[in-house]
């Protein structure tokens, strides 16, 4: 599967390439929220993996924008957040329509559970 | 001053009533006096009376005697008869020291045949009463008598015209009365044997008068009689009269009445005025008299009289002309005064004090000028604490925004915390997962293995220790989220059931869910009721023994529209004083390098901030070496914010 990742974390990042390319998934990644958003609009992925929190362009903003240019059913988007008292906010996300989400630290064996599910 | 009304009222009711019960009072001690007196006196008489029949008795001989010299001239037989009376006489003389004279009398002869005295005292009258009683047979008691001999008066001195009492009592032969026998008994002899009780009253005499009011006790009033003793002629009767018609009527009031009055009030034969009670002595024509000094009688009534009403009056009369000159020179310028202080009172600091009042010299004029001063003081005062007050309120309000800044830049700093430290976390757990991934990773030696493990035991660790500590701040803030869905519960507990059954393996713990109900839904947050369950059991594992522990979980539902559910261990209790404790944060059974069992302290917190976030309550039961049993319970709707 074709896998973006976009989270500021430079770690999670090298960590989620090990792991799911060695996995037999075609994933990259970018470290922002405007970049991330650049490569949806340009390339078709199968899922998007969202970090919420990031600075200048958050995740909730990616998904805004994505809901404003209805291009959020192109994808499958999984949202990461190490916030752990926000499920208002992952409800209204989900009801914008993200497909689901991992709480951080993410762990790796639910993480690839979870995107073979959306295969 | 309509106050004095009921006071004048009843302190005249007191005043009557008081002197009602002293008269009262007095007329029962003085009637009492009185009527022992007279009963003294005469009983004194009986006895007397008694003693001179005793010796009428032994008289008959005589009688024949005094035949024999009527018949006879006088003779040696007459003369022996006489000498042997005489000696007979006299022994009864020295046998009554009371007697005065005694004598025989023939009443046919109507002459007096023998007596015993030096003196022929006076003529016999044979016409008098107590005679006459003698001869009817009965004891004849004469009237007053003085005596026209000598004999002892109260001092002992022989002296004449002493008020004597005859008694004649019949001599009696076979055939009829054949003589009378007359005793003579002087007035003092009547007043030694008689012993006078006066009471407590200090200024009481008592005396017998007879029934025309002749005082018969000299020795009453010795310092009266006096100059009657020295002016008298030596044969002049010491009888003093009565000097007044007044008292004459009186003893003549007690004669007729022949029973005992009281006068309230009489001169007496001083002529001082006095109250008395008169007793008529029985088988007298006497009375017996006891009067006090009307001054001591009414005493008390004198002292309420002469003192306690006219102080009243002068209170009374004072108290008026003081409410009159307070009203005009005191409580005038106070109305104006307390007008003024009400006025500031009820708000208006403004109000002036009238400048007459302040102008004024006296207290009122001081107290005027000293409220004013005061009220100055007071506005004054008033201002500069308007003043702090608006200030203070100032710097609060700041303060207060300051504090509400810090509070949200402390939950702010608490996200970011644990949200840079979850971070980290990530790739720690993450590559020691994906480590152990030969297909990625490549083999690992075991030791490699080993060390991995336990890098991610710890860092697991670390993960729930950072979940926890934001948990309770969550709780701690009132500010934890729920997320309600619709709950199998059913479904919920075997889910649960087979997700801990790994936690049971390492001590062997039979771990079962004793849920029974299908189709039991609620509406409440699944992952927050697996945590405070996940919480229970976990506490629970901790606590039960090796090898034969046994813990059980349970939801069931309550009639009340909620849902108990319960985990149950045959774990070691804890102990009742320790319960309450519990839900503290950090609060460990046991304590400090004693601490056996593990956890961050803060789960039973947490899991009571939930379920009262759930709208349930939570609880424990627990003895000592039966097992403990956590539950909680839990609304079947709650939340979901309308």
């Amino acid at each position: 599967m074709k896998i973006l990742g976009i989270d500021d974390s430079f770690a999670v990042n090298e960590l989620l390439d090990t792991v799911l390319n060695g996995s037999g998934h075609n994933f990259m990644y970018v470290d922002n929220g405007q970049e991330g958003l650049k490569l949806i609009r340009s390339q078709k992925f199968d899922i998007v993996l969202l970090d919420l929190t990031m600075p200048e362009f958050s995740g909730v903003d990616v998904i805004h924008a994505l809901k404003k240019e209805n291009i959020m059913d192109k994808q499958k988007i999984i949202i990461f957040t190490a916030l752990s008292n926000i499920k208002q906010e992952i409800k209204e996300l989900m009801e914008l329509g993200v497909n689901s989400y991992i709480e951080k630290p993410i762990d790796v064996d639910a993480l690839l559970e979870k995107v073979d599910s959306f295969g | 001053m309509l106050s004095l009304i009921p006071a004048v009222i009843l302190g005249s009711y007191l005043y009557f009533d008081k002197i009602n019960i002293e008269t009262n009072n007095l007329n029962e001690r003085l009637t009492s006096i009185s009527k022992i007196g007279a009963d003294n006196v005469a009983s004194w008489i009986v006895e007397r009376k008694n003693n001179i029949q005793d010796i009428a008795k032994n008289q008959l001989v005589i009688v024949e005697t005094m035949k024999l010299a009527n018949s006879a001239t006088e003779s040696e037989q007459l003369f022996i008869a006489k000498y042997n009376l005489e000696k007979q006489f006299t022994a009864h003389l020295s046998k009554y020291d009371w007697l005065e004279e005694l004598w025989i009398t023939d009443p046919r002869a109507q002459e007096t045949v023998y007596h015993k005295s030096e003196i022929i005292s006076q003529e016999i009258n044979f016409n008098e009463i107590h005679f006459q009683d003698a001869l009817d047979g009965k004891i004849g008691i004469s009237d007053i008598h003085p005596s026209t001999k000598p004999i002892r008066n109260e001092y002992g001195i022989y002296e004449i015209g002493v008020p004597t009492l005859l008694i004649s009592v019949p001599v009696e032969g076979e055939a009829g009365i054949k003589g009378v026998l007359t005793a003579r008994i002087s007035i003092f002899e009547i007043e030694s044997g008689v012993e006078a009780h006066t009471d407590d009253f200090v200024s009481a005499d008592t005396y017998i008068v007879n029934s025309e009011g002749y005082l018969l006790s000299p020795s009453a009033f010795p310092q009266s009689i006096q100059h009657l003793i020295e002016k008298r002629s030596e044969l002049e009767l010491r009888i003093i009269e009565p000097d007044s018609k007044e008292l004459t009527n009186i003893f003549r009031q007690a004669n007729s009445d022949s029973s005992t009055i009281n006068s309230d009030g009489y001169s007496n034969y001083l002529g001082k005025l006095v109250v008395g009670s008169i007793t008529p002595i029985e088988g007298t024509n006497w009375h017996y008299v006891v009067e006090i000094l009307r001054n001591e009688a009414y005493q008390n009534i004198f002292l309420v009289q002469n003192v306690l009403i006219p102080s009243s009056v002068i209170t009374i009369t004072v108290i008026i002309l003081m409410t009159l000159l307070f009203s005009n020179n005191f409580l005038k310028p106070i109305k104006k005064l307390t007008w003024a202080i009400e006025n500031i009172r009820v708000g208006d600091r403004e109000a002036e004090i009238d400048p007459i009042l302040k102008k004024s010299k006296d207290e009122i004029g001081k107290l005027a000028n000293t409220f004013d001063e005061m009220r100055n003081n007071v506005l004054e005062t008033e201002k500069n604490l308007n003043k702090i007050v608006k200030e203070r309120t100032a710097e609060l309000e700041e303060a207060n925004i300051e504090l509400k800044t810090i509070d949200k830049q402390k939950e702010e700093f608490t996200s970011m915390i644990t949200h840079e430290l979850k971070t980290p976390l990530t790739p720690i757990i993450g590559w020691c997962q994906t480590l152990k991934k030969p297909k990625i990773m490549g083999e690992l030696t075991d030791k490699q293995t080993k060390a991995i493990n336990n890098i991610q035991e710890n860092a697991k660790r670390l993960q729930m220790l950072i979940t926890d500590l934001l948990d309770a701040q969550l709780v701690d803030l009132n500010q934890m989220q729920f997320y309600y869905t619709d709950i199998d519960v059913t479904e919920f507990m075997e889910f649960l059931c087979q997700n801990l059954q790994y936690a049971m393996e390492p001590k062997k713990i039979q771990f079962i869910n004793s849920t029974t109900e299908k189709n039991m839904h609620i509406k409440s947050d699944r992952n927050r009721l697996e945590q405070v369950l996940n919480n229970f059991v976990f506490n629970a594992i901790d606590f039960v023994p090796e090898g034969n522990g046994r813990i059980e979980i349970k939801a069931q539902e309550q009639e009340d529209e909620s849902v108990l559910f319960y985990v149950k261990d045959n774990g070691i209790g804890i102990p009742k004083e320790k319960i309450n404790n519990l839900f503290q944060k950090f609060y460990q059974v046991e304590s400090g390098l004693t601490r056996k069992h593990g956890g961050s302290g803060l789960g039973l917190a947490i899991s009571q901030g939930i379920v009262q976030g759930l709208g349930g309550k939570i609880g424990i039961k627990s003895d000592i070496g039966k097992g403990s049993f956590f539950y909680f319970i839990i609304p079947k709707q709650h939340g979901e914010k309308q």
